[in-house]
């Protein structure tokens, strides 16, 4: 489960600190625990070329938060910056092994401290402190050894600690006299040759690298065959070259992740018209040609339902919304157009030595543009339930509003189209358009296919949105200058089958509404029963929500919510 | 640059910049400018917020000697606000002309940051002034005024943050020739940071190396990274005794994002480029 830092995934934040820290966008990857090893304190592991992979230990009872995963994330990238190709283990024992490491994670983060000096603090906040290593044992001399090379003005007073300082660092006592990685090799012989001597037991199985934001260095070694394979399934594999097409290979698999439900989805005939990426939380980046959006084309249902009459009230109070500029006969301070009733006013009062109002000017009232609504009916299973015993079913409440909103912003000159959406996993988002946008609201086929409309699947709302947008500006391409609102008629929050983390939905729909507002759309929603506009003001904005309990409060709540 | 009249351009003294503005160029911009100027061509400048646009304007009025009267457009800016209108004192009405009358009549620069943003019934009231008519029409007082011969029309904007209801009309655009600007080299842009901020060269080359490391979020979070401005207004806090973490979060990775993910890797940043 991953672990959520003030409603947010701890990780988050990382793909934006790999690229602006370090210009990488490395993927990350969760660690399991392996088999047996859940008390022991975890490492982060690199692996891969091409992508590269920071696989980070996500599991419960192991703290974690930002600093950490921002000093593991500088960490990595010194590696994959400074570090030389990795090495076969050869002859060296895994003393040596262990301290080759702990000479090689100095030496790069040598390198890194020289751009970024602001890093040792952070990297060294888990080398001192209560936490530091203490004692004499050779998981201990090595803790020290690592805070000792990464702090100069730390002065440890074990002589085998002092030695190794002076053989990693030049006469001058801050350069490094370690260039190369045959340099480190060389030097971890020299000073493993006397851990030997000192006698200093030394337990592979059990050696964690002391610093919990250092990774377990096996990314410095050649794959061994006589080594048996690790516990750990790595992504990229072991300096493997990993697919570089993102849309093929999905960039990570999560626990919580959407996996296709079979290997072919049964409508694999149709061609989507549009493949969307979608929003990862807890990855903190998109998910590249995730999300399919299918357009079919509705039976048109046999029984012409008659349409009602042009909805007034509705209309009467749209009429606010637009117009031409209208110069009422108000008087302002301010204006472009003297008011010739105030003028006469003014000469009046100055005659009779009285102070004259200074609202001499005409108030215009400017018109906003029109709109060019696209509204978004939600046909998911649960719009089949009935608001009322006997009653019309919550799909006629959604139908009946989108139609009276259509028909009311043509009656007042805007423009509209209508599409309803239903999902059945990522695979399957289907669109079908009820009303094109030049097609008149009251056309008698736009009632059919209102008709044959039927209630099914889910509500997958970030893609909807997505498709949305692509719909209304290919429209604004052709009809440039008309105030554009995707306005969602649904009766609940987003949710799908092959989604189980309930916060995955509601941050991609957020993410798809910011990327709908940058393109200068707005976007709205309408919740009907029992639908509450509290869960989708969350993704949306409070101001761009309203409940509607009932069509007949559509003349209510529309105006305020397109006019904002 | 004392035109027909003196009494004429001293209309505009108060629109004079006093002292030379500081501007490091940074390509061939100031011929560019100087060219069009001399065929009174219009010049429209595009760029990211911050990286000198205007500042190129000021340098560029002061060189040539001219009134420059600067005008930040908004969506409620109407043409009565460019062109002038009717007032009302004590012995009656008194037209009072609009900032790009003034210019237009008495010979100055005129620029009008960030174009698109004005509404379209001020910026048809170019289309005249910008081609070979070079003319105001001022319908409410009845006035054809014809621009004065050191009259130079010169608009901004930036491409970057403008949704699909924004942008230039053709017939707006192809009366201009335009400059492209952007953020300056490093070498360039570190100069100018010292010179604005009063920081020495090396902390400059360290602000600007943390600006360039926001500028990777561009396109992945952020709708643009930390402008210059941004980065001489960290060097003006450090210089006024805050410490450089303390003065890069203040001014750079506080205002550039409200995302909570965004606003952590940006103090990641700050925090990793200072010690």
């Amino acid at each position: 489960m991953p672990v959520l830092l003030e409603g947010r995934a701890a990780t988050a934040s990382l793909p934006s600190y790999f690229r602006a820290v370090w210009d990488m966008a490395p993927q990350l990857a969760p660690l399991q625990p392996a088999p047996g090893e859940a008390d022991v304190p975890p490492r982060p592991i690199l692996s891969g070329h091409d992508p590269r992979v920071l696989h980070l230990p996500l599991h419960a009872g192991f703290a974690q938060n930002e600093l950490w995963h921002q000093a593991a994330a500088s960490h990595a990238a010194a590696h994959w910056r400074f570090g030389g190709p990795s090495i076969p283990r050869g002859k060296l024992k895994p003393v040596q092994q262990a301290l080759l490491g702990v000479l090689e994670d100095a030496r790069v983060e040598w390198w890194a401290l020289q751009q970024l000096p602001g890093l040792r603090e952070l990297w060294l906040s888990f080398h001192a402190g209560p936490g530091a290593a203490q004692g004499n044992g050779f998981d201990a001399l090595l803790g020290r050894l690592a805070r000792t090379l990464l702090d100069p003005t730390h002065a440890d007073p074990h002589p085998w600690v002092a030695k190794a300082r002076a053989v990693f660092f030049a006469a001058d006592g801050c350069t490094p006299a370690l260039q190369t990685s045959e340099a480190v090799r060389r030097a971890a012989s020299l000073l493993g040759a006397d851990i030997g001597q000192m006698r200093l037991p030394f337990n592979v199985r059990s050696y964690r690298v002391h610093a919990a934001y250092r990774d377990d260095n096996s990314h410095l070694w050649q794959d061994d065959a006589d080594l048996p394979s690790s516990d750990t399934p790595l992504e990229g594999g072991q300096g493997a070259s990993a697919e570089p097409d993102e849309a093929a290979a999905p960039p990570m698999v999560l626990p919580a992740s959407p996996r296709p439900a079979d290997a072919g989805p049964a409508q694999d005939t149709e061609t989507p018209v549009a493949v969307y990426r979608e929003w990862d939380h807890v990855i903190g980046r998109y998910r590249p040609a995730w999300c399919q959006v299918f357009s079919p084309a509705l039976a048109e249902g046999s029984g012409v339902e008659l349409m009602a009459a042009v909805p007034r009230r509705l209309m009467r109070a749209l009429a606010g919304l637009q117009g031409a500029a209208v110069r009422s006969g108000g008087r302002v301070r301010e204006g472009d157009d003297l008011h010739f009733g105030a003028l006469v006013d003014m000469r009046i009062a100055l005659h009779l030595r009285q102070p004259p109002d200074p609202r001499i000017y005409r108030r215009v009232l400017r018109p906003a543009p029109p709109l060019a609504v696209l509204l978004l009916m939600d046909a998911s299973a649960s719009t089949a339930r009935r608001m009322r015993a006997g009653g019309a079913t919550l799909l006629d409440e959604v139908r009946d509003a989108a139609r009276e909103t259509s028909q009311a912003l043509q009656a007042l000159g805007h423009r509209s189209a209508l599409w309803a959406f239903a999902s059945d996993g990522r695979h399957r988002i289907d669109m079908p358009c009820l009303k094109p946008w030049d097609e008149p609201a009251h056309a008698p086929a736009v009632a059919r296919r209102m008709a044959a409309l039927q209630s099914a699947g889910s509500t997958r709302l970030g893609t909807v949105l997505r498709h949305a947008v692509t719909l209304a500006a290919a429209d604004a391409a052709r009809h440039p200058g008309w105030r554009r609102v995707i306005v969602l008629v649904t009766d609940g929050e987003s949710h799908d089958i092959d989604v189980h983390h309930p916060a995955y939905l509601p941050a991609d729909l957020r993410r798809a509404a910011d990327e709908a507002r940058r393109r200068g759309m707005a976007v709205r929603a309408l919740i009907l029963p029992p639908g509450d506009p509290k869960a989708l003001a969350q993704s949306l904005g409070a101001g761009n929500c309203a409940a509607l309990r009932h069509v007949a409060a559509l003349p209510r709540r529309l105006p305020a919510l397109l006019a904002g | 640059m004392m035109g027909e009249g003196g009494t004429v351009v001293h209309q505009l003294d108060a629109w004079r910049l006093r002292a030379e503005p500081f501007y490091q160029p940074a390509g061939h911009e100031v011929e560019a400018f100087l060219a069009a100027h001399a065929a009174r061509l219009p010049l429209l400048l595009k760029g990211p917020t911050g990286c000198g646009k205007t500042r190129f304007v000021e340098h560029m009025a002061w060189r040539l000697g001219l009134p420059l009267i600067t005008i930040a457009c908004h969506e409620d800016l109407s043409a009565g606000d460019l062109a002038g209108r009717w007032l009302l004192d004590a012995e009656g009405t008194h037209w009072q002309d609009g900032p790009l009358a003034l210019a237009a009549r008495y010979g100055g620069i005129c620029y009008l940051d960030e174009l698109v943003e004005a509404r379209s019934d001020a910026t048809v009231l170019l289309h005249p002034l910008a081609d070979t008519r070079r003319v105001l029409p001022l319908e409410r007082r009845g006035e054809l005024l014809h621009a004065h011969p050191d009259f130079q029309l010169v608009v901004s904007y930036n491409p970057g943050y403008q949704g699909l209801h924004k942008g230039l009309k053709p017939s707006m655009r192809q009366r201009f020739t335009a400059l492209v600007f952007d953020y300056p080299a490093a070498g360039i842009e570190a100069a100018i940071v010292a010179q604005e901020g009063g920081v020495d060269l090396d902390m400059a080359t360290r602000l600007v190396a943390l600006g360039q490391r926001t500028r990777r979020l561009q396109e992945h979070g952020l709708e643009e990274g930390a402008s210059t401005r941004m980065l001489v207004h960290a060097a003006v806090l450090l210089r006024e005794g805050l410490v450089p973490r303390a003065a890069c979060l203040q001014a750079i990775a506080t205002p550039l994002s409200d995302d909570a993910d965004i606003a952590a890797a940006l103090k990641g940043v700050v925090h990793a480029s200072f010690a």
